[in-house]
Protein backbone atom coordinates (compact mmCIF):
# COMPACT_ATOMS: atom_id res chain seq x y z
CA UNK A 1 0.00 0.00 0.00
CA UNK A 2 1.07 3.21 -0.93
CA UNK A 3 1.59 6.29 1.81
CA UNK A 4 -0.31 8.81 0.13
CA UNK A 5 -3.55 5.92 -0.13
CA UNK A 6 -3.27 6.77 4.32
CA UNK A 7 -3.54 10.60 3.44
CA UNK A 8 -7.09 10.26 3.64
CA UNK A 9 -7.63 8.29 7.07
CA UNK A 10 -4.60 10.32 8.48
CA UNK A 11 -6.39 13.35 7.42
CA UNK A 12 -10.19 12.42 8.26
CA UNK A 13 -8.75 11.57 11.99
CA UNK A 14 -6.83 14.53 12.41
CA UNK A 15 -3.20 13.19 12.61
CA UNK A 16 -1.74 15.39 10.00
CA UNK A 17 0.08 18.69 10.96
CA UNK A 18 -1.13 22.31 10.10
CA UNK A 19 0.71 21.78 6.79
CA UNK A 20 0.29 18.55 5.78
CA UNK A 21 -3.66 19.62 6.03
CA UNK A 22 -3.26 21.98 4.14
CA UNK A 23 -1.55 20.38 1.60
CA UNK A 24 -3.87 17.68 1.32
CA UNK A 25 -6.55 20.13 1.56
CA UNK A 26 -4.98 21.94 -1.78
CA UNK A 27 -4.72 18.24 -3.38
CA UNK A 28 -8.43 17.16 -2.78
CA UNK A 29 -9.85 20.98 -4.24
CA UNK A 30 -7.25 19.92 -7.60
CA UNK A 31 -8.70 16.29 -7.66
CA UNK A 32 -12.29 15.65 -7.68
CA UNK A 33 -12.09 11.43 -6.86
CA UNK A 34 -9.56 12.50 -3.77
CA UNK A 35 -11.91 14.51 -2.94
CA UNK A 36 -14.89 12.15 -3.26
CA UNK A 37 -12.86 9.15 -1.62
CA UNK A 38 -12.12 11.46 1.71
CA UNK A 39 -16.14 12.57 1.78
CA UNK A 40 -17.38 8.90 1.61
CA UNK A 41 -14.66 7.46 4.37
CA UNK A 42 -16.33 10.72 6.19
CA UNK A 43 -19.41 10.20 5.74
CA UNK A 44 -19.02 5.89 6.51
CA UNK A 45 -16.99 7.17 9.73
CA UNK A 46 -19.62 9.15 11.53
CA UNK A 47 -22.04 6.03 11.27
CA UNK A 48 -19.50 4.66 14.00
CA UNK A 49 -20.46 7.11 16.19
CA UNK A 50 -23.83 4.86 16.68
CA UNK A 51 -21.70 2.52 18.39
CA UNK A 52 -23.15 1.48 21.86
CA UNK A 53 -21.55 2.13 24.88
CA UNK A 54 -22.35 -0.79 27.28
CA UNK A 55 -21.41 -0.44 30.87
CA UNK A 56 -20.45 -3.88 32.80
CA UNK A 57 -22.83 -5.37 35.06
CA UNK A 58 -23.29 -3.67 38.89
CA UNK A 59 -22.22 -7.46 40.33
CA UNK A 60 -19.18 -7.31 38.06
CA UNK A 61 -17.92 -3.58 39.20
CA UNK A 62 -18.94 -4.73 42.86
CA UNK A 63 -16.41 -8.00 42.67
CA UNK A 64 -13.64 -5.67 40.86
CA UNK A 65 -13.87 -3.29 43.71
CA UNK A 66 -13.99 -5.88 46.16
CA UNK A 67 -10.73 -7.42 44.88
CA UNK A 68 -8.64 -4.11 44.61
CA UNK A 69 -9.88 -3.61 48.40
CA UNK A 70 -8.64 -7.15 49.71
CA UNK A 71 -5.12 -6.23 47.67
CA UNK A 72 -4.65 -2.79 48.84
CA UNK A 73 -5.27 -3.89 52.62
CA UNK A 74 -2.64 -7.02 51.88
CA UNK A 75 -0.47 -4.53 50.74
CA UNK A 76 -0.85 -2.64 53.98
CA UNK A 77 -0.34 -5.83 55.90
CA UNK A 78 2.64 -6.43 54.56
CA UNK A 79 4.09 -2.98 54.34
CA UNK A 80 4.22 -2.05 58.23
CA UNK A 81 5.18 1.56 59.23
CA UNK A 82 8.24 1.64 60.27
CA UNK A 83 8.32 2.31 64.42
CA UNK A 84 10.35 5.02 65.63
CA UNK A 85 11.46 2.63 68.37
CA UNK A 86 12.59 0.34 65.84
CA UNK A 87 14.45 3.14 64.59
CA UNK A 88 16.54 4.12 67.58
CA UNK A 89 17.30 0.01 68.08
CA UNK A 90 18.81 -0.19 64.45
CA UNK A 91 20.98 3.16 64.94
CA UNK A 92 22.21 1.64 67.97
CA UNK A 93 23.08 -1.52 66.60
CA UNK A 94 24.43 -0.04 63.63
CA UNK A 95 26.81 2.48 65.56
CA UNK A 96 28.03 -0.61 67.58
CA UNK A 97 28.65 -2.63 64.52
CA UNK A 98 31.11 0.66 63.01
CA UNK A 99 32.67 1.12 66.65
CA UNK A 100 33.38 -2.87 66.95
CA UNK A 101 34.72 -3.32 63.46
CA UNK A 102 36.49 -0.32 63.75
CA UNK A 103 38.38 -0.89 66.65
CA UNK A 104 39.09 -4.64 64.85
CA UNK A 105 40.56 -3.20 62.43
CA UNK A 106 42.36 -0.69 64.42
CA UNK A 107 43.98 -3.82 66.77
CA UNK A 108 44.77 -6.08 63.68
CA UNK A 109 46.55 -3.06 61.56
CA UNK A 110 48.59 -2.41 64.94
CA UNK A 111 49.81 -6.35 65.11
CA UNK A 112 50.96 -6.67 61.79
CA UNK A 113 52.81 -3.73 62.26
CA UNK A 114 55.15 -5.26 63.99
CA UNK A 115 55.77 -8.63 62.22
CA UNK A 116 58.28 -7.21 59.43
CA UNK A 117 62.03 -8.43 60.42
CA UNK A 118 64.55 -6.18 61.24
CA UNK A 119 66.34 -6.76 58.17
CA UNK A 120 63.49 -5.35 56.40
CA UNK A 121 62.62 -2.01 58.79
CA UNK A 122 64.56 1.37 57.72
CA UNK A 123 67.52 2.71 60.38
CA UNK A 124 65.07 5.57 61.56
CA UNK A 125 62.37 2.46 62.67
CA UNK A 126 64.81 0.09 63.93
CA UNK A 127 66.16 2.84 66.50
CA UNK A 128 62.83 3.53 67.65
CA UNK A 129 61.39 -0.02 67.70
CA UNK A 130 64.36 -0.51 70.45
CA UNK A 131 64.15 2.95 72.36
CA UNK A 132 60.79 1.90 72.62
CA UNK A 133 62.15 -1.83 73.75
CA UNK A 134 64.20 0.12 76.82
CA UNK A 135 61.31 2.17 77.32
CA UNK A 136 59.79 -0.87 78.20
CA UNK A 137 61.99 -3.23 79.02
CA UNK A 138 59.62 -5.12 81.43
CA UNK A 139 57.22 -6.21 78.80
CA UNK A 140 59.74 -6.67 75.91
CA UNK A 141 61.06 -9.33 78.21
CA UNK A 142 57.74 -11.46 78.37
CA UNK A 143 57.35 -10.88 74.99
CA UNK A 144 60.89 -12.01 74.18
CA UNK A 145 60.82 -14.70 76.01
CA UNK A 146 58.97 -16.69 73.43
CA UNK A 147 61.09 -14.99 70.28
CA UNK A 148 63.05 -18.50 69.10
CA UNK A 149 65.98 -16.63 67.34
CA UNK A 150 67.29 -12.72 68.82
CA UNK A 151 69.59 -10.97 65.94
CA UNK A 152 72.01 -7.96 67.34
CA UNK A 153 71.07 -4.75 66.04
CA UNK A 154 74.01 -3.06 63.88
CA UNK A 155 74.17 0.85 63.43
CA UNK A 156 75.56 0.60 59.96
CA UNK A 157 74.29 3.64 58.65
CA UNK A 158 76.19 5.18 61.74
CA UNK A 159 73.54 6.84 63.04
CA UNK A 160 74.92 6.61 66.81
CA UNK A 161 78.05 8.71 66.54
CA UNK A 162 79.98 9.74 69.67
CA UNK A 163 83.57 10.12 68.10
CA UNK A 164 84.01 13.54 70.08
CA UNK A 165 84.02 11.52 73.09
CA UNK A 166 86.38 8.42 72.09
CA UNK A 167 89.57 10.08 70.27
CA UNK A 168 92.31 7.78 71.34
CA UNK A 169 92.65 4.55 70.54
CA UNK A 170 92.27 2.85 73.92
CA UNK A 171 88.75 4.78 74.41
CA UNK A 172 87.64 3.34 70.90
CA UNK A 173 87.67 0.24 72.20
CA UNK A 174 86.27 0.51 75.03
CA UNK A 175 83.17 2.40 73.16
CA UNK A 176 83.00 -0.51 70.88
CA UNK A 177 83.13 -3.03 73.50
CA UNK A 178 80.41 -0.88 75.22
CA UNK A 179 78.28 -0.52 71.84
CA UNK A 180 78.75 -4.76 71.03
CA UNK A 181 77.29 -5.48 74.83
CA UNK A 182 74.65 -2.86 74.83
CA UNK A 183 73.52 -4.20 71.28
CA UNK A 184 73.44 -7.63 72.39
CA UNK A 185 70.59 -6.73 74.91
CA UNK A 186 68.13 -5.96 71.94
CA UNK A 187 66.15 -8.14 70.48
CA UNK A 188 63.15 -8.73 67.86
CA UNK A 189 59.89 -7.80 69.11
CA UNK A 190 57.45 -10.58 68.15
CA UNK A 191 54.21 -9.50 70.26
CA UNK A 192 54.69 -6.49 72.07
CA UNK A 193 52.70 -5.81 74.70
CA UNK A 194 52.87 -2.01 74.81
CA UNK A 195 51.42 -1.39 71.04
CA UNK A 196 47.77 -0.56 72.84
CA UNK A 197 49.07 3.10 73.24
CA UNK A 198 50.59 5.33 70.87
CA UNK A 199 54.20 5.59 70.24
CA UNK A 200 55.78 8.14 68.85
CA UNK A 201 59.23 7.09 66.70
CA UNK A 202 62.06 8.74 68.30
CA UNK A 203 64.45 9.64 65.56
CA UNK A 204 67.81 9.86 66.42
CA UNK A 205 70.20 12.10 64.23
CA UNK A 206 73.37 12.45 63.92
CA UNK A 207 76.41 13.23 61.06
CA UNK A 208 77.97 11.19 58.71
CA UNK A 209 81.43 10.17 59.81
CA UNK A 210 83.84 12.08 57.59
CA UNK B 1 -25.15 2.82 35.64
CA UNK B 2 -22.08 4.22 37.75
CA UNK B 3 -20.60 2.56 40.86
CA UNK B 4 -22.55 2.55 43.84
CA UNK B 5 -19.42 3.57 45.16
CA UNK B 6 -19.30 6.76 43.46
CA UNK B 7 -21.46 8.38 45.06
CA UNK B 8 -18.60 8.33 48.49
CA UNK B 9 -16.55 9.20 46.50
CA UNK B 10 -14.68 12.64 47.48
CA UNK B 11 -14.94 15.40 44.85
CA UNK B 12 -11.05 16.24 45.49
CA UNK B 13 -10.67 12.82 43.44
CA UNK B 14 -12.82 13.90 40.19
CA UNK B 15 -9.96 16.56 39.69
CA UNK B 16 -7.33 14.13 39.80
CA UNK B 17 -5.49 13.27 36.84
CA UNK B 18 -5.38 9.14 35.88
CA UNK B 19 -1.40 8.94 36.96
CA UNK B 20 -2.13 10.82 40.66
CA UNK B 21 -5.00 8.57 41.24
CA UNK B 22 -2.98 5.84 40.41
CA UNK B 23 -0.25 6.81 42.75
CA UNK B 24 -2.55 7.01 45.46
CA UNK B 25 -3.63 3.63 44.62
CA UNK B 26 -0.13 2.23 44.18
CA UNK B 27 1.59 3.72 47.81
CA UNK B 28 -1.57 4.15 50.14
CA UNK B 29 -3.77 1.42 48.96
CA UNK B 30 -6.34 4.19 48.20
CA UNK B 31 -9.39 2.87 47.61
CA UNK B 32 -11.53 5.49 46.20
CA UNK B 33 -8.74 6.73 43.85
CA UNK B 34 -8.98 2.74 42.41
CA UNK B 35 -13.22 3.61 42.34
CA UNK B 36 -13.21 6.73 40.25
CA UNK B 37 -10.43 5.00 37.78
CA UNK B 38 -13.23 2.58 37.55
CA UNK B 39 -15.77 5.08 36.85
CA UNK B 40 -14.23 6.80 34.06
CA UNK B 41 -12.52 3.88 31.98
CA UNK B 42 -14.84 1.08 32.54
CA UNK B 43 -17.37 1.97 29.90
CA UNK B 44 -15.26 2.13 27.28
CA UNK B 45 -13.01 -1.06 28.09
CA UNK B 46 -16.31 -3.06 28.78
CA UNK B 47 -17.74 -2.20 25.59
CA UNK B 48 -14.74 -2.66 23.64
CA UNK B 49 -14.17 -5.98 24.75
CA UNK B 50 -17.97 -6.49 24.33
CA UNK B 51 -18.12 -5.39 20.92
CA UNK B 52 -15.25 -7.80 20.03
CA UNK B 53 -16.83 -11.29 21.45
CA UNK B 54 -20.11 -10.28 21.40
CA UNK B 55 -21.67 -11.83 24.79
CA UNK B 56 -22.05 -10.89 28.24
CA UNK B 57 -21.27 -13.86 29.42
CA UNK B 58 -17.73 -14.00 28.01
CA UNK B 59 -16.94 -9.99 28.32
CA UNK B 60 -17.71 -10.06 31.88
CA UNK B 61 -15.37 -12.61 32.46
CA UNK B 62 -12.36 -11.24 30.31
CA UNK B 63 -13.58 -7.75 31.82
CA UNK B 64 -12.88 -9.04 35.08
CA UNK B 65 -9.96 -10.93 34.48
CA UNK B 66 -8.39 -8.11 32.90
CA UNK B 67 -9.04 -5.94 36.25
CA UNK B 68 -7.32 -8.90 38.07
CA UNK B 69 -4.28 -8.37 36.14
CA UNK B 70 -4.56 -4.68 36.75
CA UNK B 71 -4.75 -5.01 39.89
CA UNK B 72 -1.97 -7.61 40.82
CA UNK B 73 0.62 -6.31 38.00
CA UNK B 74 -0.15 -2.87 38.71
CA UNK B 75 2.89 -2.73 41.57
CA UNK B 76 5.11 -4.31 38.92
CA UNK B 77 4.31 -4.12 35.25
CA UNK B 78 3.09 -0.78 34.81
CA UNK B 79 5.10 1.83 34.41
CA UNK B 80 3.97 5.34 35.95
CA UNK B 81 5.35 7.50 33.28
CA UNK B 82 2.90 5.88 30.47
CA UNK B 83 -0.75 6.46 30.30
CA UNK B 84 -2.42 4.18 32.84
CA UNK B 85 -5.76 3.91 30.32
CA UNK B 86 -3.42 2.74 27.82
CA UNK B 87 -1.60 0.10 30.12
CA UNK B 88 -5.17 -1.25 31.05
CA UNK B 89 -5.99 -1.15 27.28
CA UNK B 90 -3.17 -3.48 26.36
CA UNK B 91 -4.43 -5.66 28.96
CA UNK B 92 -8.17 -6.03 27.96
CA UNK B 93 -6.74 -6.21 24.21
CA UNK B 94 -4.54 -9.13 24.90
CA UNK B 95 -7.33 -10.81 26.90
CA UNK B 96 -9.75 -10.21 23.94
CA UNK B 97 -7.68 -11.53 21.49
CA UNK B 98 -6.91 -14.70 23.34
CA UNK B 99 -10.18 -15.85 23.57
CA UNK B 100 -10.80 -14.92 19.74
CA UNK B 101 -8.04 -16.71 18.77
CA UNK B 102 -9.09 -19.51 21.17
CA UNK B 103 -12.52 -20.13 19.63
CA UNK B 104 -10.80 -19.63 16.19
CA UNK B 105 -13.77 -17.99 15.08
CA UNK B 106 -15.36 -14.46 14.66
CA UNK B 107 -19.08 -13.31 16.68
CA UNK B 108 -21.70 -12.38 15.14
CA UNK B 109 -22.86 -9.87 17.39
CA UNK B 110 -25.75 -8.65 16.05
CA UNK B 111 -27.23 -11.66 15.93
CA UNK B 112 -26.07 -12.62 19.70
CA UNK B 113 -28.67 -14.09 21.84
CA UNK B 114 -26.43 -14.38 25.42
CA UNK B 115 -28.19 -18.16 26.46
CA UNK B 116 -26.23 -17.49 29.90
CA UNK B 117 -28.23 -14.01 30.72
CA UNK B 118 -31.15 -14.90 28.35
CA UNK B 119 -30.45 -11.45 26.59
CA UNK B 120 -29.18 -10.04 23.69
CA UNK B 121 -26.47 -6.86 23.26
CA UNK B 122 -29.19 -4.24 22.96
CA UNK B 123 -30.78 -5.57 26.25
CA UNK B 124 -27.76 -4.23 27.78
CA UNK B 125 -27.80 -1.01 26.72
CA UNK B 126 -28.85 2.08 28.79
CA UNK B 127 -32.54 2.81 28.77
CA UNK B 128 -33.45 6.30 26.85
CA UNK B 129 -36.60 7.34 27.98
CA UNK B 130 -36.69 10.67 25.96
CA UNK B 131 -36.85 8.68 22.96
CA UNK B 132 -39.60 7.36 21.56
CA UNK B 133 -40.77 3.36 21.05
CA UNK B 134 -40.65 4.21 17.40
CA UNK B 135 -37.80 5.89 17.32
CA UNK B 136 -35.95 3.68 19.79
CA UNK B 137 -36.96 1.14 17.27
CA UNK B 138 -35.44 2.58 14.57
CA UNK B 139 -32.28 3.37 16.77
CA UNK B 140 -31.72 -0.15 17.43
CA UNK B 141 -32.32 -1.19 14.24
CA UNK B 142 -29.54 1.04 12.65
CA UNK B 143 -27.24 -0.25 15.82
CA UNK B 144 -28.31 -3.31 15.18
CA UNK B 145 -27.12 -3.02 11.30
CA UNK B 146 -24.22 -1.31 12.45
CA UNK B 147 -22.78 -4.02 14.42
CA UNK B 148 -23.61 -6.96 11.91
CA UNK B 149 -21.10 -5.00 9.63
CA UNK B 150 -18.80 -4.59 11.87
CA UNK B 151 -19.08 -8.12 12.90
CA UNK B 152 -18.15 -9.06 9.36
CA UNK B 153 -14.67 -7.02 9.10
CA UNK B 154 -12.10 -9.02 9.43
CA UNK B 155 -10.24 -8.74 13.06
CA UNK B 156 -7.29 -7.25 12.54
CA UNK B 157 -9.95 -4.25 11.03
CA UNK B 158 -12.37 -4.77 13.15
CA UNK B 159 -9.64 -3.88 16.36
CA UNK B 160 -8.58 -1.07 14.83
CA UNK B 161 -12.04 0.78 14.46
CA UNK B 162 -12.76 -0.18 17.95
CA UNK B 163 -9.91 0.76 19.78
CA UNK B 164 -9.96 4.27 17.48
CA UNK B 165 -13.42 4.76 18.36
CA UNK B 166 -13.72 3.76 21.76
CA UNK B 167 -10.33 5.00 23.04
CA UNK B 168 -9.77 7.95 20.26
CA UNK B 169 -6.63 6.02 20.39
CA UNK B 170 -3.69 7.63 18.17
CA UNK B 171 -2.70 5.30 15.66
CA UNK B 172 0.86 5.19 16.68
CA UNK B 173 -0.53 4.07 20.13
CA UNK B 174 -2.46 1.26 18.23
CA UNK B 175 0.15 0.24 16.11
CA UNK B 176 2.23 -0.76 18.98
CA UNK B 177 -0.63 -2.30 20.57
CA UNK B 178 -1.72 -4.48 17.47
CA UNK B 179 2.48 -4.95 16.85
CA UNK B 180 2.41 -3.70 13.17
CA UNK B 181 3.56 -0.47 11.61
CA UNK B 182 1.65 2.92 11.56
CA UNK B 183 1.20 2.36 8.03
CA UNK B 184 -0.67 -1.11 8.54
CA UNK B 185 -2.63 0.41 11.40
CA UNK B 186 -3.79 3.22 8.88
CA UNK B 187 -4.47 0.95 6.14
CA UNK B 188 -6.41 -1.33 8.07
CA UNK B 189 -8.54 1.57 8.77
CA UNK B 190 -8.51 2.10 5.51
CA UNK B 191 -9.94 -0.58 4.32
CA UNK B 192 -12.63 -1.38 7.37
CA UNK B 193 -13.99 2.00 5.98
CA UNK B 194 -14.29 0.71 1.95
CA UNK B 195 -15.72 -2.41 3.44
CA UNK B 196 -17.88 -0.95 5.55
CA UNK B 197 -19.21 1.22 3.35
CA UNK B 198 -19.58 -1.71 0.59
CA UNK B 199 -21.92 -3.52 2.95
CA UNK B 200 -23.79 -0.38 3.95
CA UNK B 201 -24.22 -0.19 -0.02
CA UNK B 202 -25.47 -3.46 -0.39
CA UNK B 203 -27.94 -3.33 2.52
CA UNK B 204 -29.63 -0.21 1.39
CA UNK B 205 -29.82 -1.67 -2.35
CA UNK B 206 -31.58 -4.68 -0.65
CA UNK B 207 -33.98 -2.64 1.15
CA UNK B 208 -34.35 -0.41 -2.09
CA UNK B 209 -35.09 -4.09 -3.76
CA UNK B 210 -37.49 -5.37 -0.99
CA UNK B 211 -39.30 -2.07 -1.12
CA UNK B 212 -39.80 -2.13 -4.75
CA UNK B 213 -40.84 -5.58 -4.71
CA UNK B 214 -43.52 -4.42 -2.27
CA UNK B 215 -44.70 -1.31 -4.35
Amino acid sequence: MRKEDNDCIRYLMKEMDPSEELLMERAMMSDENLLIEVESMRQTYSKLDGLPHVEPPSHIQQSVLKQASEHAAKKRKTHTPFIPAFKYAVAATLALTITAGGAWFYLGGEGEEVKPSASAETPVQSVSTQNSALLFGQNIQTASAKAPKVEPWVDRNDILHFEDQFNNQQNISAYESILERSTQKLQLIEQPIFDFRPVKPIQLTGSAKN
Amino acid sequence: MKLDQSKHISSKYKQLDDKDLVRFYRQNGDEQAFSELMNRHQTKIYSYIYSMVGSAGIADDIFQETFTKVITKMDDTYNEQGKWIAWVMRIAHNATIDYLRKQKRFVDVSSNYDKESNTDFYDRLPDEDLVSAQEQLENDEAKSSLMKHISELPEEQRQVVMLRHYYEMPFKEIAELTDVSINTALGRMRYALINLRKLFDKEKEKEENNYAERG
